[in-house]
């Protein structure tokens, strides 16, 4: 390795960005800390408020396609483990955005267990299918908080399931 | 931060943001949370090597007034291409993609993908749920606080500390100032 190698390099940039998004380019206005217009976040904040009614849809399509991914990846089709990752991620995404935070821990839990999942291990598509099960009431009784009863029996469920085929 | 504040609001409608995300739902919720902002243009794309296309037909030339601004992506699932999209900017040729500064959204929160992303060299990490004021806050800390970007063996990117302590214990690095060259762009 060379000397210049080793070198560290600190490099100041022009802020171009705020110049471009302040009215004034006074040394002061450029100094000074901006914000964003209230009224906007506050609309911004209603665009997500407005389209909870849109997640029951949004989710039952996708667990739609998380069926079928799952149903893939169970007659031994490797692939679909990536897609098996990808739906429970966009659920989980989902529930966190509306605050359905059972889907949320369920759909976590499956991207994360997905993440190392064997195919050929029939122990882990139990636990697969034990997720699925889960959520699959979850959407059709559109439970929303984790601690209620029916919550909490759905996740001891899947804890059961977790502790006695992991 | 300083503690003065501009009276009137920031004028985006002249910024350019480019949202790289696979999931069309939060794709039409982000670019409308962003259009609320004022942002004037939000582009798009589930794709990275499209993305890359775009940025080189925007930011590939001299600075200009097309140019994306900010580049906003997610993980873009288990391949990780988002963080493949980060270090293909920072290892670009032309500054105008180098240094654009990169907002990276993202529902995977384990350490492990942070720091993928961080060591990418990201400006900002926003980890979802998305809300209207976490998207506001790291836009204003990719505006207000652009950190200076450190060229070292093995990295390049934003500086990964944000505050800068005094460190109480033994110095330990070196503090020659032959072994640190500091840049300023010029105008």
């Amino acid at each position: 390795m060379s000397e210049k190698d080793d070198e560290v390099e600190i490099i100041h940039r022009i802020n171009h960005l705020k110049r471009k998004v302040v009215a004034d380019t006074k040394r002061a206005s450029m100094l000074s800390e901006g914000r964003i217009d209230p009224d906007a976040i506050e609309r911004a904040q209603a665009v997500i408020d407005d389209s909870q009614d849109e997640y029951i849809e949004e989710v039952e399509s996708i667990f739609s396609d998380l069926s079928k991914a799952w149903a893939e990846l169970k007659s031994g089709e490797e692939k679909a483990v990536n897609q098996v990752q990808v739906y429970s991620n966009r659920i989980t995404d989902l529930a966190s955005t509306y605050g359905f935070d059972l889907m949320r821990y369920f759909s976590k839990s499956l991207r994360d267990f997905s993440e190392r999942i064997d195919i050929a291990n029939k122990n882990h598509i139990t636990i697969g299918q034990a997720h699925l099960d889960v959520m699959l009431i979850t959407v059709h009784e559109k439970i929303k908080e984790e601690d209620a009863p029916k919550a909490e029996e759905l996740k001891a469920v899947l804890d059961q399931a977790i502790k006695k085929y992991g | 931060m300083n503690a003065a504040v501009n009276q009137e609001p920031y004028a985006l409608s002249g910024v350019r943001i480019l949202l790289v995300e696979e999931f069309p739902f939060m794709v039409a919720l982000m670019t409308s949370m962003l259009r609320e902002f004022g942002v004037g243009q939000v582009m798009s794309t589930d794709n990275v090597q499209h993305a890359k296309r775009l940025i080189v037909d925007h930011n590939g030339g001299h600075r200009n007034t097309k140019m994306i601004d900010i580049l906003m992506t997610d993980l873009m699932g288990p391949s990780r291409a988002g963080v493949e999209l980060v270090e293909w900017t920072r290892n670009h040729k032309q500054d105008t993609v180098k240094y654009l500064p990169v907002l990276f959204a993202s529902a995977y929160t384990s350490l492990e993908v942070v720091e993928a992303a961080r060591d990418a060299g990201v400006n900002e990490i926003l980890m979802k749920p998305v809300s209207a004021e976490k998207l506001a806050q790291r836009l204003l800390y990719i505006i207000d606080c652009p950190r200076p970007y450190v060229k070292a063996p093995g990295f390049f990117g934003p500086d990964r500390r944000r505050k800068v302590e005094e460190f109480k214990g033994q110095e330990k690095r070196i503090r020659s100032t032959e072994d640190l060259t500091v840049v300023n762009e010029e105008e």
